[in-house]
């Protein structure tokens, strides 16, 4: 073993401070700052008797818990998901991915000079969640006279001129638009290096993308997270995970007549390697509902970042009519769910609000909210497609109890 | 690195247990605000806090020995087992304490000779023969080929 493969392994060990840890340290600081505004009321009080100041001994404690409560700001504060939760519209979940993500940094650069860095990856079990920062020249746009040399053309149409009947809302449009004005043979080249949308296994298993954004900075740098899904056979406690970073190009070429388009690869895919660990504080939570009409039985998975999972309703076929198949009928099937905490509705909606027929008589419901708290009393409470919530037949969720059977 | 991963390494490296770590953090926290008169350089804050954390950690290990040298009536054998490390993780937690702290900081956070002299207030003569240590009991396991950059 090389120090490199050494220094390897020991990034990607899942060693990070636990939430049990960061919370100790809050609360510990949260006892610090209650204590100091004690004694500053108390010292107010005396400093009145006596008709002192007390201003420069409480603003070096005030400096003191500044540092202290800086130092936990900006260890929970400053890492990638973080940021990413920051812009306009962002998934909610973000915050609390970065409390339970690890740091990675692992990186791999292109032929071309594209670096992509692995910031943080986190896995519960089913997905993986990873945060990456891309850097370098992403797009390059190169133009030339007369006719490229393509292996083949995608797509051609007469007539259409490019920047007026057509762009592809990429970075470097504007300035293809402008050398491809139809007055005379042009071509224009977009080289473009970007993440692939999902991961795969280090097998070749491919992790279908859940979500996820990109967003491109000031500095030219491309910051953004996915959430992958990791098929059920595959769920293992570590994983070795690939991000997959290609490069493509696109030409076009504008005449009088119109404008054609060919895409091809360039250069091999490069592989960033990682690993991730299960966390083991996500629980799996089973629960059943019979509502006559109607019997439900939910396996739903709770993280830190998110409870989520499927419903699976058995229910009379005019249902699926209705949903799936858009048949008017006067049913009032279930169209949604609500996460309950005791007799509190959690805010926030159905991330993943959708259904699927499974059978005739069969709906599968997806369910998805942001909730990172350890409760025994969470409910799914369903709604109807007329808009009313039904919580007299509520799924309660718990802990799937396990019964062993004794050995004849 | 941000002082809170900096804090769970420092515990880590010497107690070897996430819940332990928790008390020590709390602890360390709380004697630097009983002591904060004593911070004379707020620039120092960190190597300051530091210190406090290790001395409190080392409390830690001793009472733990104590308590071992009289051990509670248990049956360990209902106890789980740890779970199995990494062949290459097992030999850096095989490391002394001093020694596995300035292995993490280096290669898995990435400080420098500087970095960690000035997190840790030790001087970069002691870190180095430290780390020349480390490395020699971890080839003895691993079969590594260093570069030595520090």
């Amino acid at each position: 073993m090389n120090e490199s493969a050494f220094k390897t392994l020991l990034t990607s060990s899942p060693e990070h401070p636990p939430v049990l840890f960061h919370q100790r340290m809050e609360s510990t600081l949260a006892e610090i700052v209650r204590q100091e505004e004690n004694e500053m009321k108390e010292s107010t009080k005396q400093a009145l008797k006596k008709g002192s100041i007390w201003g420069s001994r409480t603003l070096a404690i005030a400096l003191l818990i500044t540092l202290l409560l800086g130092s936990v700001a900006l260890a929970a504060g400053l890492g990638l998901f973080q940021q990413l939760s920051q812009m306009p519209q962002e998934d909610k979940r973000l915050p609390a991915l970065d409390q339970v993500s690890t740091p990675l940094n692992q990186s791999a650069a292109t032929d071309a000079g594209v670096t992509v860095t692995i910031r943080q990856a986190y896995y519960d079990g089913q997905r993986i969640f990873v945060s990456y920062k891309l850097e370098g020249e992403r797009v390059a746009v190169e133009k030339g006279e007369g006719i490229p040399q393509v292996k083949e053309w995608a797509f051609q149409q007469e007539g259409m001129l490019y920047g007026r009947d057509y762009d592809s809302a990429m970075e470097g449009d504007e300035e293809i638009a402008a050398w491809l004005d139809g007055t005379s043979p042009r071509w224009a080249r977009r080289t473009a290096t970007a993440p692939h949308d999902g991961l795969s296994l280090s097998d070749g298993t491919w992790l279908d993308i859940i979500s996820g954004n990109a967003y491109q900075q000031e500095d030219g740098s491309e910051i953004g997270w996915k959430e992958c899904l990791v098929p059920q056979d595959k769920q293992a406690d570590t994983l070795e995970v690939n991000l997959m970073l290609f490069t493509g190009a696109t030409t076009y070429y504008q005449d009088e007549q119109g404008m054609k388009w060919a895409y091809e690869r360039v250069g091999e895919n490069v592989l960033i390697p990682f690993t991730v660990k299960k966390d083991s504080i996500t629980k799996a939570l089973t629960g059943q509902a019979d509502a006559g009409k109607w019997q439900a039985k939910a396996d739903v998975c709770l993280s830190p970042v998110d409870i989520r999972g499927e419903i699976v309703v058995s229910c009379p076929k005019e249902w699926a009519d209705a949903l799936v198949d858009w048949k008017e009928n006067d049913v009032n099937p279930i169209a949604d769910w609500q996460l309950y905490d005791g007799d509190t509705r959690v805010e926030g909606h159905n991330l993943r609000g959708g259904y699927r027929k499974q059978s005739e008589n069969q709906l599968a419901y997806s369910i998805c909210f942001q909730y990172g708290s350890d409760t025994k009393h969470l409910k799914l409470v369903p709604v109807y497609l007329d808009g009313t919530a039904d919580p007299a037949h509520a799924i309660r969720l718990e802990v799937p109890t396990i019964t062993y059977q004794r050995r004849k | 690195m941000q002082m809170e991963r900096l804090m769970y390494h420092v515990s880590h490296a010497y107690l070897q247990n996430p819940a332990d770590c928790a008390d020590a953090v709390q602890e360390a926290l709380m004697k630097a605000w009983q002591k904060r008169h004593t911070l004379r350089d707020e620039g120092q804050f960190g190597p300051w806090l530091i210190r406090i954390l290790k001395n409190q950690c080392k409390d830690m290990l001793k009472k733990r020995r104590r308590e071992s040298l009289f051990p509670l009536e248990e049956d360990s054998a209902l106890q789980p087992g740890p779970e199995p490390l990494h062949p290459v993780m097992e030999a850096v937690e095989r490391l002394p304490a001093e020694q596995r702290l300035l292995i993490l900081l280096h290669y898995k956070e990435g400080y420098s000779l500087q970095e960690m002299s000035h997190a840790l207030h030790l001087p970069a003569g002691t870190i180095k023969s430290r780390m020349r240590s480390a490395r020699k009991a971890l080839s003895r396991t691993l079969l590594i080929e260093w570069e030595e950059t520090i």
